[in-house]
């Protein structure tokens, strides 16, 4: 094996064996997955079976308001005194009594209950109320169904760019991920870098080493190396984030078919007819998600994949290698952790600058802005990566890759200078003015 | 036999000082070759270009008559004076690392290593990691790591320091032993006592320049006083007055049951006039040399090479 292969080797083996590489690996992907699904099942949890005490002093919704698989409409108390009522079921659990005070415009009603019978249950009587007062007032004024059905609309607007069916909302979506994740890649493993050579450095090994290979290769070695345990950590979170989303969406896919055959069963039973739009109206929040699920998928279509993947992955390998081999420059500058700060800032504030831009790159992502930071090297992985998913001009994406694999070249050539000088300094403070001597020792 | 290494003119400036200046000197192959001079004098500066860490400003380095190269890496073992180890990393896998840059294949390093772990008996120390080892135990490590693939040219920076005199021994009987193999080494030291008992030739390094080069016996014959030693029986006065005039006596120490002179031959008289001077006052026990150590060698020499203070 050569000199080079062995370092990567070494770079990689090591790293990858530690523990906090397979607790990131697969902690990473649940947390996403966490992010994602959590509100979702957060909202479908309440599923004990609930008991609703209806107190109606308009005596239009006794008996109009639907069973559903978890909750149970009780109109025995319809006629009674609401304070009464009330202090029956005070002490019940899972027991809440819908109380409608009398009002022509029905717009308060209140819910009394012991625990919170959760969004599911109040978004459903929301529902079921406003439906049933707008069929009674269209009905007082003689309009018929027929006609409002007809009235009814629901418009969506289809973006269409370049004769291709787009979504704004989710290119910007795509557009943060995807340069969002740069930025964490560039940094962490950018500053891995820094602290592996650092560690050589304090270490003094790293004169045993250079009398063996050229410092240009330990260095290279280690960014490769380093960089490769970064895109097995990438590979690792993106099978398991696939996993988990497939498992999080056939989960939920099955939450969602559960409750409609339950509900069906129990209208059977009951030998009332089925009817398909008391079956929607069972659960609006199922037709939300199902209809999320769709968009998803039809977006998921949409998008150019093999220039959102290649565009990825360009950027992400070549930001990491500009940034890691300028870490890496700071990280053999130096004695100790706490040097690292002045060299740091300057090499950082460029990759902080493009994301505090990437929301305007978002919002406006042909703004002049969005394309000077798209093209200029120190930016363009972070900005260019984010405007990708909208579609861009081909002549601003190929300059912005050839200036930074040129930029990659002069930054990696400049970096090993200071670099084999630096390596071998110890015990003084190093100025800018010194590093740029160190170009020109020999 | 050749020259191993010839270093010519050799210029190494830094941003604010001169390390070497136009340093030249030659190391004959098969030899232990000191590299001597006081700190900061550009002993390390010498010896990193030896070892294509640095390249000097100016003048070349040849090694076994070829300018220096890659590919002399792997002739050459280097023990840097600051040294260290991977700390995570287990001792085995380490010194197969660092065998392996230097050239080696796999199974060859693995073999000689464990006959090295054999030797040094610290079999056990294989899958231990290097942070539970003992600084004299790293070192060890470190000096095995140094001569596993046997290198033509052994550079050893101070490499007795951190080792018990235990160990110390047992690098001095490996360096031997190196030698006698047919291996060179050069030494930097401070230690002029191990100069004086491994070394065949040094050079001198004082303030950037080599002031002194050469074979250590010829140096310390050399740099003689033509002081010698008499362990003698008989009366300190009949000998002081015997000696009155043509011979000065430095010391005179009582001993049990004898008498130690140290006394300075003039120019133009030697060892025999005061053998013949001595005769008649007292019963010589005794009559040898006293050649200079390298230590006062040393000290004699950077004084001469130290600028004369500006008045």
């Amino acid at each position: 094996m050569s000199k080079i292969g062995l370092i990567i080797q070494r770079e990689y083996t090591t790293r990858v064996r530690k523990k906090s590489f397979l607790v990131i690996s697969i902690l990473g992907p649940l947390v996403f997955a966490g992010l994602i699904f959590a509100p979702i099942l957060i909202s479908n949890t309440k599923n004990e079976n609930q008991r609703i005490v209806v107190v109606d002093e308009t005596k239009t919704i006794c008996g109009v308001l639907q069973n559903n698989s978890t909750v149970h409409y009780d109109y025995g108390y319809c006629n009674i005194e609401v304070a009464s009522v009330k202090k029956i079921f005070a002490d019940s659990a899972h027991v809440s009594v819908l109380y409608i005070p009398k009002s022509e415009q029905m717009v308060q009603v209140q819910l009394f209950s012991k625990d919170d019978p959760g969004n599911d249950v109040v978004s459903s009587i929301e529902y079921q109320l406003n439906n049933t007062l707008e069929r009674a007032k269209m009905k007082a004024e003689n309009l018929d169904q027929a006609m409002i059905d007809k009235v009814k609309s629901s418009v969506k607007v289809e973006d269409n760019v370049n004769n291709k069916v787009t979504n704004t909302g989710y290119n910007a979506v795509l557009g943060y991920a995807a340069s969002f994740l740069i930025y964490i890649f560039i940094f962490l493993y950018s500053v891995q870098v820094m602290r592996g050579v650092m560690e050589e450095k304090i270490n003094r090994i790293v004169e045993v080493i250079i009398s063996s290979v050229r410092p240009f290769q330990l260095m290279m070695g280690k960014v490769i190396g380093v960089g490769l345990v970064g895109l097995t950590q990438f590979l690792i979170w993106v099978i398991l984030g696939f996993g988990a989303y497939h498992v999080g969406t056939a989960y939920l896919q099955g939450e969602m078919v559960n409750p409609q055959r339950a509900a069906t069963e129990q209208t059977l039973k009951k030998g009332a007819p089925v009817d398909a739009t008391n079956l929607s109206h069972m659960n609006p929040q199922n037709k939300d998600i199902t209809g999320a699920m769709d968009n998803v998928d039809n977006m998921l279509r949409s998008t150019n994949w093999v220039l959102v993947i290649g565009g990825f992955l360009f950027y992400f390998l070549g930001g990491y290698i500009l940034y890691s081999a300028l870490f890496a420059a700071v990280g053999s500058a130096v004695d100790q952790e706490t040097e690292t700060q002045q060299f740091m800032l300057p090499v950082t504030a460029p990759l902080i600058l493009s994301i505090v831009v990437m929301q305007s790159i978002i919002t406006n992502p042909h703004s002049t802005i969005a394309v000077w930071f798209s093209i200029i090297p120190l930016t363009s992985p972070i900005a260019m990566m984010a405007r990708i998913p909208f579609g861009i001009p081909v002549w601003q994406l190929a300059l912005s890759m050839s200036i930074l694999i040129g930029t990659i070249f002069g930054t990696v050539w400049l970096a090993g200078r200071i670099y084999r000088v630096g390596l071998l300094m110890y015990g003084k403070k190093v100025t800018y003015k010194e590093l740029g001597k160190w170009l020109f020792y020999k | 036999m050749g020259n191993i290494i010839t270093a010519k003119n050799i210029v190494k400036r830094y941003s604010k000082h001169v390390a070497l200046n136009d340093v030249s000197f030659t190391v004959p192959e098969g030899v232990i070759y000191g590299l001597l001079g006081p700190n900061g004098a550009g002993k390390t500066s010498m010896i990193r270009i030896i070892n294509q860490i640095t390249a000097p400003d100016s003048g070349e380095v040849l090694f076994n008559n070829e300018k220096l190269s890659a590919d002399h890496t792997k002739s050459i073992g280097y023990l840097p004076e600051e040294r260290g180890l991977y700390k995570k990393m287990k001792v085995g896998e380490q010194a197969l690392y660092l065998a392996r840059l230097k050239g080696m294949n796999k199974a060859d390093a693995e073999a000689k290593l464990k006959a090295w772990f054999i030797k040094f008996e610290m079999q056990t120390w294989w899958d231990k990691k290097v942070e539970d080892l003992s600084k004299g135990m790293q070192q060890k490590v470190q000096f095995i790591v140094t001569v596993l693939h046997e290198p033509k040219l052994l550079i050893l920076d101070e490499p007795f320091s951190g080792f018990d005199p235990i160990n110390v021994e047992l690098i001095k009987g490996e360096l031997l032993r190196l030698r006698k193999d047919g291996a060179t080494i050069i030494l930097s030291t401070h230690n002029m006592a191990s100069v004086e008992e491994l070394c065949n030739n040094i050079t001198l390094i004082n303030q950037s320049k080599a002031v002194l080069e050469g074979n250590v016996t010829e140096l310390r014959h050399s740099f003689k006083a033509h002081t010698w030693e008499v362990k003698f029986q008989g009366s300190e006065d009949a000998v002081r007055s015997a000696l009155n005039g043509k011979f000065e006596l430095i010391e005179m120490v009582p001993e049990i049951s004898l008498t130690v002179a140290k006394i300075k031959i003039p120019d133009a008289l030697n060892s025999n006039t005061l053998i013949q001077t001595l005769l008649p006052s007292c019963t010589i026990l005794g009559f040898s040399e006293i050649l200079p150590s390298m230590s006062e060698i040393f000290i004699s020499a950077v004084k001469r090479n130290q600028p004369i203070p500006q008045a």
